[in-house]
Formats: C-alpha cells, structure tokens, sequence
C-alpha cells in the first residue's frame, strides 16, 4: 500500500453532494422568490431560464469539485504512516504513525450503500475534536478491509522494513476472525421492547390510569356517562401515545442496532452494526479502558442486561461510550467478556456501604429540598388532583433506599469493581491500571459520620469518564485511593 | 469488614504545604473580584435608592457584597491555604484541598502524560507558579509554588512519569 491509492470514483458524488449540500439553500433563494413574484402556475420564461442556469451551475461546480478532489485525494501507507495527501487550491498533506491511531471506522449510508462503496473515519488518541482525524469519503469494501489490516499490521509491528510486502498476503499475518458473536432477531426485538422509551410508556399509562381513577364517580350517579367517556377517552388517548413511544423505541433499536455483529479479529474487537446505515467501528483491545454493564429498570426483572465500554480516543466527545452489547443474559456476561476481553471478564462479591450511609440515600436532602417548587404550584393549579404530586416525596425515597440497597464496591485481584443506582443499575469493572486519577471528597455532615463519596476517572472517548459511589466508609475509600498507586 | 483486607492501609493526609505567598496573593486576587462584585451592588443599590425604594433594601445588596467580600478575601483563603497539601513519591501524587469540601486525590505516575508550570498576572509577582499535571481523563493543578520549587517539581514529576524532556 505504499503507492498512492485514490478513492473510488463514486467518491466524486460523494464530494460532488458536498458542494450541493453547500450551496442547495443559498441557490433555492432566488428560484423559489420568483416563482412567488410571478404567481404559481403562471411561470414566467424568465425564471424558467433562471432556474435552469442557477441548477446547471450548481451541477457543473459540483461535478468539478468532485472529479477535482478526487483527482487531488490520495492516501497511502508508507514508512509506518498512513499519508494522505489532498486539496485543490491548497495542498495539504497529513501523516498520521500508525502507532498513534486508536479507531478504523466504516459506515455505509444509503447513497453508499447504492454507489457500493463504505467510508472510513480514522481517529488518532488526544485527536478529539468533533470532525474525524482523517476521512476517507468513498472507498470499494474490499480496499477499506485492505487498508484496515495494512494499518492493523503497522500497529502491531510487524510492519516490514520493504513497503512492498504490504500486499494482500498481510492477511496471512493476521489470526483468522474465529470468534463471532451475533445479535438474534428476537433479541433485537427484546432490546428494542424493554429499552428506555419502554419505560416512558409505561410511565404514561400509569400516569392516565391514576388520572382516571380520580374522575370516576364512585359518589355520585349525575353525569356518570359525561364522567365514564372521559375516562375512556383518557385512557384510550394514553394507550395510544404510549403504543406510539413503544414502537418507535423498537424502530430506533432496529435502525440502530439491527444485524449487531462482534468480531474478535487478533487484537481488536470489530463491531458491525445498522439497517439503514451500516457502520462498523473496530477497538483494539487493549484500549478498552473500563465496561459498564447497564440494568435498565424494565430489563433487570427480565435478566437483561446491555453492555458499554470506555474506550480510549474513541468517540467526537469526552466521556462518550460504545455499546459492546445490546442485550445480553446476565448469566451470559461473564462467559461473553471471556470470549471478547479476557482481561474484564471478573466477577466479585460485593461490599455493602455502612448502615449509617441508608439514610443519607433515603433523605436526599439537596434533591428533596427541591421537591415544593414542583409540589405546591402543580397542587395548587391542579387541585385536588395535583395533590398527586406529594407522592414524589416517598417515591424518591424508596428509590434512595434500593439506590442504597445496590450500591456497592469489590476488589478482585487488580480490578475494581463498582455497582450503583441512577434509576437503572450499573455495574462498572475498571482494571487497576487504568485508573488515571481518585478522588474521596467529604462535606462537613459526611466528615462528622466518618463517610465519603470515592470517584474514579479512566479515559473515554476525547477525555474522561467518572465512576462513583456515594457514602461510602471514608476509612475503606481511603483504602481504596491507596490502592489505586500500582504496587512494586 | 473482612473483605478489605486485599486493601492497603489508608494514609494520612499528604505533608507538603504550598508556598505561604500564596495566601497573600489569594487573598489579592479575592479582593480584586469582591471590588468588582461591590461595584456592581453599589450600581443596584443606586437603581434601588433612584426608585425610591425603603433604605434597607437599598443598603441590602451593599451588606451582602461586602459579606462575600469578607468571605472571598479572608476566610476562604486561610481555609484553603491551611488544607492545601500535596505529595509527591516515585509512585503517585497525591493532593488535598477544599474549603467546605475536602477532596482529596491520588494520581498514579505512571498516568501522567505531561506536566506543566504556569503563572498568572498575580502570581507572577510573588516570584509563584501553579503546576499542571495532566493525565488522558482530564488535569489537576497545584496552584502556588515558588518559581524553583514548581520547576524542580515539574522536572521531578516529569522524570519519574518516564516523559520524554523535550528541551
């Protein structure tokens, strides 16, 4: 790969719709004036012509970016760097080391999709930034599978002093893919029918059934029928909505997530992913900083759960994770993170936090604190409906008390393993090593009860992500800040 | 609790103090922005007294700015400098601070990506200078040290992180 290679020629529409993309607005404001001036039906010649110059124009400025810059765009890998060389007015050249690259991705949109080409971001650690290190706009499958494993070999060193050998018996190199993991139409459905917007629709029904309740007459017999078509007409408009946000919930899964494949190829985890648009990212593997394994509220009495890893320079946003997994068994995690990173496959029994610490998660005074300013206007304008709304304060606290119920810390040999509560569960597993800073912070109520909230940062993404655990024993937080300097 | 016994024992509080300049050159800065915020009450206050508002609610936003004041240029600064503590060690930096909060944080070395002396207008005329430390999740400051003794920790921290000296 070491002679410059162009994109495929269906780059030039690709770049081409750039230009469109553009200058579509700016163009349309003239043409869609005067057909107003003149009145519609009645188009004047003139503004036919106008028309037709302004969009001829804007297809010859197209084409000729396009054909241009894909004159101008050419990427090789040479000298263990990917080079890319492109710009019509100016020339700009970009080398990348190979060792610095974290991230090879394809997507495949429907335009792609139709010309048969993918295009590929590839992403460089400390790149960050919204707009991807490099881009390459059109490329056929089979030279974006050639150059992923031309860079994958130069990553891991094996990169030849000759240039030459980078050829297509690379592939001879690299370990056959031998562990596939994919995600079942049924699964796919499960994922989409137990997600969050799930909840939201049931929280709607809940919501009109309560509603409806208060409106039947259990007292009185005038105006039963007005009072019964309401709540009919309540509950019927609720089930509707909540029908509504269910199903787009499975059509957003789906959209996302359909045909969900993970590949473990050598060293790095492939993950293919989409419907409409198809997108393949690849982590290396020993980039995965930490995963979380997610309850959600509806999927834990179920067993289910969805996977996410922190991954180093990964994603446009600090802090942004990946889904590893869109659903997975309980009973299955461990058995699918030692098929994917043996590393994170660890499991541990976990430490409760202090007794003294349940009443702080039950009494959660600066959330609480807030609660009148929903309470006493909705109870006022509402009224007696609104009256409701007091049922926030001991829902709150129930949900602080199994916050506190879940929360919980273990230490297996160097990894770290964190679970608590939001409103779904979340069980983080972060190995030793990775830990790039802790923190124990205490208030002045949390120094005199002898607790502290522990945090842990690893790098996700352009930047950070943060674990954490609320009152914990300040002396075991303690412990375990000391426990995050590596050992001799 | 018999788990925890994989944990090593907790340690005290870091022993390093910042340099006692910086409380000074805190408490200028303190006094800087409390003019600021004075100024800016003195200004409601006058719209208040120009609506021909009742004296206390004139004089209101006067006695809350000075408050602050008070707080920002004397309080918070001996509380801060006197929790300041820092140490270094071949394996970890560790820091302590915080005024109501205590914080305290512990750095592996080894994660330290590069380190950095920087000075600000006020700073720099006590001969002072803070120390950036910055691992791939994000950066953690001490903030006043004297001009050799954040050099001699840049190096040091520099050294034992393995970054390459780029002079």
């Amino acid at each position: 790969m070491s002679e410059p290679h162009r994109l495929h020629p269906a780059a030039i529409v690709l770049m081409g719709l750039q230009i469109v993309r553009q200058f579509a607005i700016p163009a349309l404001i003239p043409i869609v004036l005067r057909i107003i001036n003149d009145g519609l039906g009645a188009v004047s010649l003139q503004t036919a012509v106008i028309t037709g110059a302004i969009l001829l124009a804007l297809l010859g400025l197209s084409t000729a970016y396009g054909v241009l810059s894909w004159h101008r765009f050419t990427y090789r890998v040479e000298a263990g760097e990917l080079r890319i060389e492109q710009g019509i007015v100016n020339h700009q050249r970009r080398y990348i080391p190979l060792e610095r690259i974290q991230t090879f991705d394809t997507s495949q949109g429907l335009i792609q999709r139709a010309l048969g080409v993918v295009s590929v971001r590839v992403e460089t650690a400390g790149g960050g930034g919204a707009s991807p290190e490099v881009s390459l706009l059109g490329i056929a499958q089979a030279d974006s599978e050639q150059l992923r494993q031309a860079l994958a070999a130069g990553r891991a060193g094996i990169a030849p002093e000759t240039p030459e050998a980078f050829s297509a018996d690379v592939t001879d190199v690299l370990p056959p893919p031998a562990n596939v993991w994919k995600l079942s139409a049924n699964d796919l459905l499960l994922a989409g029918s137990t997600g969050g917007r799930a909840g939201v629709a049931l929280s709607i029904i809940v919501a009109a059934i309560s509603l409806a309740d208060n409106l039947i007459p259990y007292d009185r017999v005038e105006g039963l029928v007005e009072r019964l078509t309401g709540v009919v007409v309540i509950i019927g408009v609720a089930v509707v909505v909540a029908f509504a946000t269910w199903l787009l919930g499975i059509a957003g899964t789906i959209l996302a997530h359909a045909g969900f494949t993970i590949t473990q190829q050598g060293d790095h985890l492939l993950i293919e992913r989409g419907l409409l648009e198809r997108r393949r990212a690849t982590i290396p593997i020993e980039r995965i900083q930490a995963i979380r394994v997610l309850e959600g509220v509806i999927r834990q009495p179920f067993g289910l759960v969805e996977l996410r890893v922190e991954s180093a320079g990964y994603g446009a946003k600090a802090g942004e994770s990946t889904v590893l997994c869109p659903l997975l068994r309980r009973k299955d995690v461990q058995a699918f993170l030692e098929r994917m990173a043996p590393a994170m496959a660890v499991e541990g029994v976990f430490e409760p936090l202090p007794r003294k610490a349940r009443r702080r998660y039950i009494f959660q005074v600066p959330v609480q604190i807030q609660f009148p300013l929903v309470i006493v206007p909705v109870s006022y304008f509402f009224y007696p409906l609104g009256l409701l709304s007091l049922l926030l304060i001991p829902a709150h606290m129930l949900l602080g008390y199994w916050q506190y119920r879940d929360a919980g810390w273990s230490v297996v040999g160097e990894t770290l393993l964190l679970r608590w509560r939001m409103l779904g569960r979340t069980t983080a597993i972060v190995p030793r090593r990775r830990v790039q800073n802790g923190a124990t912070q205490q208030n002045p109520f949390q120094r005199r009860a002898g607790l502290s909230n522990l945090s842990v940062r690893v790098p996700s993404g352009a930047g950070g992500a943060s674990f954490g655990l609320m009152h914990m024993d300040h002396e075991t937080a303690l412990r375990l800040l000391a426990w995050f300097s590596p050992r001799r | 609790m018999a788990r925890d016994d994989v944990l090593p024992v907790a340690r005290p509080a870091p022993h390093e103090r910042l340099d006692p300049r910086a409380l000074t050159a805190w408490r200028i800065s303190g006094l800087l922005s409390s003019l600021m915020t004075l100024a800016l009450a003195g200004a409601v206050g006058w719209l208040l007294w120009y609506l021909d508002q009742p004296w206390w609610l004139v004089v209101l936003p006067l006695v809350i700015a000075i408050v602050i004041g008070i707080i920002a240029t004397w309080v918070a600064p001996s509380i801060q400098w006197r929790r300041w503590r820092y140490a270094v060690t071949e394996r970890d930096i560790e820091l302590q601070r915080g005024v109501i909060i205590i914080t305290r944080t512990l750095i592996p070395i080894a994660r330290v990506q590069h380190v950095d002396t920087r000075q600000g207008p006020i700073l720099r005329r006590f001969g002072l200078a803070g120390i950036a430390i910055a691992t791939a999740a994000g950066t953690e400051e001490i903030p006043a040290l004297a001009i050799d003794v954040a050099d001699d920790l840049r190096n040091r921290i520099s050294d034992l992180a393995g970054i390459a000296d780029d002079v």
